[in-house]
């Protein structure tokens, strides 16, 4: 149950309509400005900084972002890249990390403190196995009763009892979609061409604390319902050093699409080991969200790990297996 | 020579057996020391020989008991409020003098001293109030409600939570750390319509008694404060009652023998009625909806005199708010063949049963023991019921949906004790209790059936009910060192079993006065608390969801110690000043983690607290005057409160939300007649502190774009985070009001009636009870602003209460 005090709120709603506001006439105080960072180094993707500066609180703008910094990447205190110029503050370079490095990241901005991180690509932990069954489900949600084609798997893997472990799980579809030639009336298939689709991904896996669905991140709320996104995250906490089999679902609307060819679809599965910073700042990132809009609730900081700054520099790796969808038996 | 005088040595022997004998040569008085009109007991009164100075005060159930040479007495008796009573005697035996003092005039010139103010240069006890009810009466109230819990918060030391609430935080404690005692019993939840009434109904009270320091052994369970609340008895003598109407509530009161002077009832109710003018409104709006809210106190006590030695009291108490929705509809199909029945209710209700059976019995003229049982109960109960049915014919969009959320906690209690005066030196109190707790945590029960599924849902979701034992046992000694040096030395033993969890502990309690002169002392303490209960409360307002929880092997018991230092100068006339200092360190204090919120049911309750430490230190200054036609205080406190929590702030300290530099307090009431008096309260506190943001910045969710295939960032329309320095980081605008009342009485054929008027915040301040981050109100989207809005409650809030006594 998400609400069960509607009464509650009704009525706290009448004290509050009966309530004055006044605008305050109050001087928040000023502070120093701060470079905001925002990347991800990582051994499967070309590391990508946001550079942007915070915001007086009632600043009309959202987001200021910074096309003049200069973003220096270290690898074991050798620099490894340069990126002088931004595009909506963002800096984009063509240097993939490796796990086990120890990577430095600096942003100069004039007339700013230096901003620096610092992160340890951890090693990917493999996914040994998986095991992949299909299934109908059937879900009756707001008056509607729909059915999804689900793909059931069981991904085995062993985790490192020496050190502790973060990770991220996701689903990528590889499919071909259609090209489509409109002649006012009708629309043709002139062909296909490549996509990518993230999967929903849901599971009762006990291990999971955390999931991302598009811009929401979610701690996994009740342990009888399924926790459903495109990322889950978990740590090491339960299955610390075992051999331990991840129960989830994956699903996609393109399974039940007419006109996709599911021939030459591929499910990519990616198991991500991610730093400590990545998953602290995610958890906390959940509070945050959460209790913004509540006023019983406790105001949540959120963490950074970037010296003179704000925002998260997080490192990430990753193990890959990749699953024909064609040649899993569909139900009858 | 003694060997050549036989008869010297006998006569020398005889002297030394007389002497002894005459030094031996003690006799006690005992007795209760009770009120004139109705028989009332008398707590706390004096009474001592004038002749020698020697004197005891009455316990919490009026008896005394004083040993005095053989000899002429003058024994004077006193107390606030009341004419002294003086009487000459010989004393040569053991003698029971039971004494009945009558009520002064309110506007009688005093020419006795200042009771009031000697008991507290006198006593050892430090960071201790007694309030009469009569003044708690005549204070300014908000919307003509009397509150004693808002009265407390006028003291020095004890502070208002939100506006209008009844929560106090006393000397850095929180809300979770007062034990407030009913009769003895401890009352769970003391909130009514979310704090801004306490559950206790000034008519049915006699007295009331607040430590906020130097606790002594006998009370214990609670780090920061103990609400020591005694109901009346009843008048033993004659049948009396007194009714009110005021805006928000009525109450009545009636009281009176069953036996005359051998047993005797008191029977109190209050309760709201808004949801009863209500109701024609709502039916001449909408037939088919129904929905109010109502609160309700009783009150009753019946006690029984057995002999003269012996007495029984049964006392209870039920309280009760209720908030309700009901909404029936029905139609027909078009071609009206079916008919569709929907049914909601909603109701959210919680409440407190207490009930206490006490036996009080002289076991001697130096003894007097009480042995009580309690049952004590809070529970808390939301319940939602939605269906849709169709006749004859059953439909698919036909539904059930059943929720249903409770918690709660009942005690069961056993409790001895035992006052023992051997002389005026000592007063030695001890006794043990034995509590069994069931701790109900929250739990929710769903149900939904349709038949669109075929399978219906009942999930019962939250934590089992939690058992726990505690017992406590504790002696204590108020010794009379010499004549300027007192003392009051005890030990409080206390443990408790939850599950396969065992703590206990030993804590010491000291307090100590030194007479500087008669009218002037200095005083010390050292006191040990441990607290092996827990609540979950919000900091807002007073909700009822607030849970109480036990102790567990994760969650370790809070501890507290403080020390503190003082003077009680008794000064001209009628005034007099008390000073006090005090440090208080707490460890295994709870706090909510960050993010964490009630109505989250993703995590066991032990998950969304941490626990760490915290400290508090500060000054009190209470000037007070207790005759005359004015009487008041005028308080002020300086304080510093702060906390340190590992997973709270990135284990950084930071100041506690009641964190108030300075508190002031003015209370002041005058009587014009006998007909008029007239009251006023100021109250001025520092801003709460607050977790506010100063700026904001985007999230990394703000980039990441689920739909391709690695992680190359576009903007989406997420919005952007806010950056708060530390918790409690920011202080809101301070807080100040004045409140104004005046009462008007006349004495009519049946009694007196009294027209009561009241002005709450005199000066409409607008004190902030929420601030936050919003648009400004009424301007157009296209050229909205963002500013730091507040939100208050109360304004200028005139009332009016009419009353009588019968």
């Amino acid at each position: 149950m998400k609400c069960p005090f509607k009464i509650f709120f009704l009525f706290t709603g009448v004290v509050f309509v009966s309530s004055c506001v006044k605008v305050l006439d109050y001087d928040i105080p000023e502070d120093e400005k701060k470079i905001v960072v925002n990347g991800i180094i990582s051994t499967y993707n070309p590391a990508t900084i946001y550079v942007n500066k915070s915001l007086h609180v009632l600043d009309r703008l959202e987001i200021k972002p910074i096309d003049s910094a200069i973003v220096r990447i270290y690898e074991n205190d050798i620099l490894v890249t340069e990126i002088v110029e931004g595009t909506k503050g963002g800096y984009f370079s063509d240097f993939t990390g490796s796990f086990g490095n120890k990577y430095l990241l600096e942003v100069m901005v004039p007339g700013m403190k230096t901003a620096s991180a610092t992160c340890i690509l951890p090693e990917p932990v493999l996914i040994e196995k998986v095991d992949t069954s299909s299934e109908l489900q059937e879900f009756f949600e707001y008056g509607y009763y729909y059915q999804i084609y689900m793909l059931k798997s069981i991904i085995a893997i062993t985790d490192p009892e020496t050190i502790e472990n973060f990770y991220e799980l996701e689903g990528t579809l590889l499919y071909k979609e259609p090209v489509y030639y409109s002649d006012m009336d009708t629309f043709y298939i002139t062909g296909y061409r490549k996509a990518i689709s993230n999967s929903i991904i849901r599971s009762k896996d006990p291990v999971f604390e955390y999931t991302i669905m598009g811009d929401q991140v979610l701690s996994n709320q009740n342990e009888n319902e399924f926790i459903i996104g495109n990322k889950l995250l978990f740590s090491d906490q339960l299955i610390n050093g075992m051999k331990y089999n991840l129960n989830v679902s994956f699903s996609s609307f393109l399974f039940n699409a007419n006109d996709v060819t599911t021939d030459s679809m591929r499910l990519v599965i990616r198991l991500k080991s991610v730093t400590k910073d990545y998953f602290t700042y995610m958890q906390l990132l959940e509070r945050h969200l959460q209790a913004r809009n509540d006023p019983f609730s406790e105001r949540a900081q959120v963490n950074t790990n970037i010296e003179n700054g704000l925002g998260i520099l997080a490192g990430k790796s990753e193990s890959v297996c990749t699953l024909e969808i064609n040649q899993t038996p569909k139900p009858e | 020579m003694l060997s050549s005088n036989p008869i010297l040595p006998k006569l020398l022997l005889l002297l030394c057996i007389f002497s002894n004998t005459l030094q031996a040569q003690k006799f006690t008085i005992s007795g209760i020391v009770s009120e004139a009109s109705g028989g009332e007991k008398i707590i706390g009164a004096n009474i001592y020989d004038s002749l020698t100075y020697k004197g005891t005060i009455t316990n919490n159930f009026g008896f005394y008991s004083l040993s005095l040479n053989k000899g002429d007495v003058q024994l004077v008796c006193s107390f606030v409020g009341y004419s002294m009573h003086s009487q000459r005697f010989k004393l040569d035996k053991d003698t029971v003098i039971n004494i009945t003092l009558s009520p002064m005039l309110e506007i009688e010139e005093v020419t006795i001293t200042a009771d009031k103010a000697k008991n507290m240069v006198n006593s050892t006890q430090m960071g201790n109030v007694s309030i009469p009810v009569q003044q708690v009466k005549s204070l300014p109230v908000i919307l003509g409600e009397v509150d004693i819990l808002k009265t407390l918060q006028l003291i020095p030391g004890i502070k208002a939570g939100n506006e209008g609430t009844s929560g106090i935080y006393v000397r850095g404690g929180g809300p979770d750390q007062n034990l407030f005692l009913l009769d003895g019993v401890p009352v769970y939840n003391i909130n009514h319509l979310f704090g801004f009434f306490s559950v206790f109904n000034a008519d049915a009270i006699q007295n009331i008694t607040v430590y906020k320091g130097g606790f002594p052994a006998r009370y214990g369970g609670r780090l920061s404060s103990v609400i020591d609340i005694r109901m009346k008895d009843g008048n033993s003598k004659e049948f009396q009652g007194e009714a009110s109407i005021g805006l928000i509530s009525s109450k009545i009161s009636l009281e009176g023998p069953i036996v005359k002077d051998k047993a005797s009832f008191i029977i109190s109710l209050r309760r709201t009625y808004f949801d009863l003018f209500l109701h024609p409104i709502q039916k001449a709006i909408n037939d088919n909806t129904k929905s109010g809210y109502y609160f309700y106190d009783l009150n009753g006590k019946i006690n029984y005199r057995l002999s003269d030695k012996s007495r029984i009291f049964l006392s209870v108490y039920s309280g009760l708010d209720k908030a309700y929705s009901k909404e029936k509809h029905e139609w027909e199909n078009y071609e009206r063949t079916l008919k569709t029945y929907y049914n909601s209710e909603s109701a959210i209700y919680w409440g407190n049963i207490t009930a206490a059976l006490r036996w009080n019995y002289m076991a001697s003229k130096k003894v007097f023991t009480n042995t009580t049982l309690t049952y004590s109960r809070y529970q808390f109960d939301l319940s939602m019921h939605n269906e849709q049915t169709t006749k004859p014919v059953a439909q698919t969009d036909d539904y059930l949906h059943s929720t249903r959320y409770f918690s709660g906690i009942s005690d069961i209690s056993g409790k001895f004790e035992l006052d023992f005066i051997p002389s005026p030196a000592h007063y030695i109190r001890g006794g043990f209790n034995y509590i069994y707790h069931t701790f109900h945590p929250g739990i929710s029960v769903s149900r939904i059936k349709t038949d669109i599924i075929s399978q219906n849902v009942d999930t019962t979701i939250g934590n089992r009910d939690i058992y726990s034992h505690e017992s406590f046992a504790y002696i204590e000694d108020d010794i009379t060192i010499s004549k300027r040096l007192k003392a009051n030395i005890g030990f409080h033993y206390s443990n408790v079993l939850v599950k396969s969890a065992f703590y206990q502990s030993l804590q010491p309690r000291i307090s100590a006065r030194f007479l500087l002169t008669d009218d002037w002392s200095v005083k010390a303490s050292y006191i040990r608390m441990v607290q092996y209960i827990n609540l979950l409360t919000n900091t807002t307002v007073g909700l009822p969801t607030d849970l109480w929880l036990p102790v567990t092997e994760r969650v370790k018991p809070q501890k507290s110690d403080q020390y503190a230092l003082g003077t009680a100068i008794k000064l001209f006339k009628d005034y007099s000043l008390n000073l006090e200092g005090y440090y208080k360190t707490m460890h295994n204090i709870i706090e909510y983690k960050e993010g964490a919120s009630f109505f989250s049911q993703s995590d066991g309750w032990e998950d969304k607290i941490a626990n760490g430490k915290g400290w508090s230190y500060g000054a009190e200054i209470l000037i007070e005057k207790n005759e005359g036609k004015t009487r008041g205080w005028i308080g002020y406190t300086l304080s510093w409160t702060n906390r340190q929590i590992e997973e709270v702030n990135f284990g950084k300290v930071f100041p506690y939300r009641y964190d108030r530099r300075h508190d002031i307090s003015v209370a002041i009431t005058r009587y014009i007649s006998k007909r008029v008096d007239l009251g006023i309260t100021w109250v001025y506190g520092t801003g709460r502190a607050i977790t506010l943001a100063r700026q904001k910045y985007p999230s990394l969710l703000e980039y990441f774009n689920s739909n391709q295939d690695n992680e190359n960032f576009y903007p989406s329309d997420n919005s952007v985070i806010e950056h708060y320095e530390s918790r409690n980081g920011f202080r809101e605008p301070a807080y100040h009001r004045l409140d104004f009342s005046a009462n008007f009485h006349k004495k009519v054929r049946w009694g007196e009636r009294t027209f009561s008027f009241g002005i709450y915040n005199v000066y409409n301040r607008q004190n902030p009870f929420y601030l936050y981050y919003g648009y400004k109100y009424g301007i157009s989207s296209s050229s909205e602003n963002i500013y730091l809005l507040q939100r208050s409650l109360y304004t200028f809030m005139p009332s009016i209460r009419y009353s009588l006594k019968f």
